[in-house]
């Protein structure tokens, strides 16, 4: 999911570092001393996520969890997540110091995304529907993080074009293999913790 | 505010995943052989690029030929006559390596064998047979070994892992304790 240092040109990394910035000043406000181990521990999560391989065929992907950020963390995701990507490309040389704006605006946004999608859960009532939402949640971010790179390679000219078609099917075992994760991380919270999940709501007494 | 089974499960997930941890890398190996020059890209975990694009540029960025790596993940071409190049293999998803050669790294081979005979061997051709034969072994032998080290160059160590938590948690520990300082002096 990473995008590599060396693809990109200078407007595209000036763009990504912009969105980075103003997406992490604006998910940051009025953050609760209290939610800062909730945030810490799903960083850490994150930072490892992507060593997770999961073997598809010949080829292996790994996990990216933004979806799950967003899920737990609402918008405060972004946050973690720009700083789980900074540690993996100091530690792991994942992607590359010039880049993680680029990749932070990637994986934030589809985080933000996921959080949106897990809101609407209010909207329905359905047996499950948590686990249900945290699919689509997951498989929403993988989805808008897979077409913020298509786009961020298209910037970079017509080479990429090709390139960034083959990312939408590649990107459907990721949103299936996401969504199920965040269903059963979703799942097991429900039952053991269900008000670390963002945006939740104590059940009407019966 | 985070239950000791949630603890529990999240670190049962780290460290069931730590032992299997291995950075998904693009590689690059080249090396110049008769005057061709030979490319060979691997991800770190040892899985060959399917249909990777091969771009080679000159110092001045001008493209001078792009091809497909085969199904061993390698590609040759003829040595160009610039002065130096950029070689690029692209295998998609924004996993892109490039390495660069310069003059003599490009022909540390000689495509005719008679050129490296200097002076001092007397003239006997075997022995300039022999030693374009030599090197050509040696680059062939190296090649296994120029690849585990670049593996274990991207490898993951525990320690990695455990550090970057370290840091993360420390990170975020020291802004909550600095937040909550400045909390508590209004």
């Amino acid at each position: 999911m990473h995008i590599s240092e060396g693809i990109l040109q200078g407007p595209t990394i000036a763009v990504g570092f912009a969105v980075a910035a103003v997406g992490a000043a604006l998910t940051m406000r009025k953050m609760d001393l209290e939610e800062i181990p909730k945030i810490s521990v799903i960083t850490a999560l994150f930072f490892v996520a992507s060593l997770i391989k999961v073997p598809i065929g010949v080829a292996s992907i790994h996990l990216i969890l933004n979806g799950v950020a967003g899920i737990v963390l609402g918008k405060r995701a972004f946050v973690a997540i720009m700083i789980g990507i900074i540690f993996q490309a100091i530690i792991f040389g994942h992607g590359g110091l010039s880049v993680i704006g680029v990749n932070t605006a990637m994986m934030g946004t589809g985080a933000l995304v996921a959080y949106a999608v897990w809101q609407l859960r209010h909207r329905f009532s359905f047996a499950k529907k948590e686990v249900v939402f945290a699919f689509i949640a997951a498989a929403m971010a993988t989805i808008t993080s897979g077409s913020i790179l298509a786009l961020a390679l298209i910037s970079t000219g017509e080479a990429f074009l090709t390139n960034a078609s083959i990312i939408f099917t590649m990107h459907i075992p990721i949103m299936i293999i996401e969504g199920l994760v965040a269903s059963a991380i979703v799942g097991f919270l429900l039952k053991t913790k269900p008000e670390v999940l963002a945006g939740y709501k104590r059940p009407d007494t019966k | 505010m985070i239950s000791r089974v949630n603890r529990l499960f999240v670190f049962g997930l780290l460290f069931l995943f730590a032992s299997i941890a291995q950075a998904h890398k693009l590689n690059i190996f080249t090396y110049a052989e008769s005057g061709k020059i030979f490319v060979e890209s691997y991800f770190s975990d040892g899985i060959i690029p399917k249909d990777a694009r091969v771009t080679v540029r000159d110092g001045n960025k001008n493209e001078l030929l792009s091809g497909i790596v085969n199904a061993e993940g390698s590609y040759t071409f003829d040595a160009p006559k610039a002065e130096k190049i950029i070689i690029m293999v692209d295998a998609g998803l924004g996993h892109v390596v490039s390495a660069t050669l310069e003059g003599g790294e490009m022909t540390s081979v000689s495509a005719d064998p008679s050129s490296a005979v200097t002076a001092g061997d007397a003239g006997i051709p075997a022995v300039a047979g022999l030693e374009a034969q030599i090197r050509k072994a040696v680059a062939e032998a190296n090649k296994p070994l120029a690849r585990e080290i670049s593996q274990l160059k991207n490898k993951v160590y525990t320690s990695d892992i455990i550090g970057g938590l370290g840091f993360i948690f420390g990170f975020l520990g020291l802004y909550a304790f600095l937040k909550a300082r400045k909390e508590g002096g209004k």
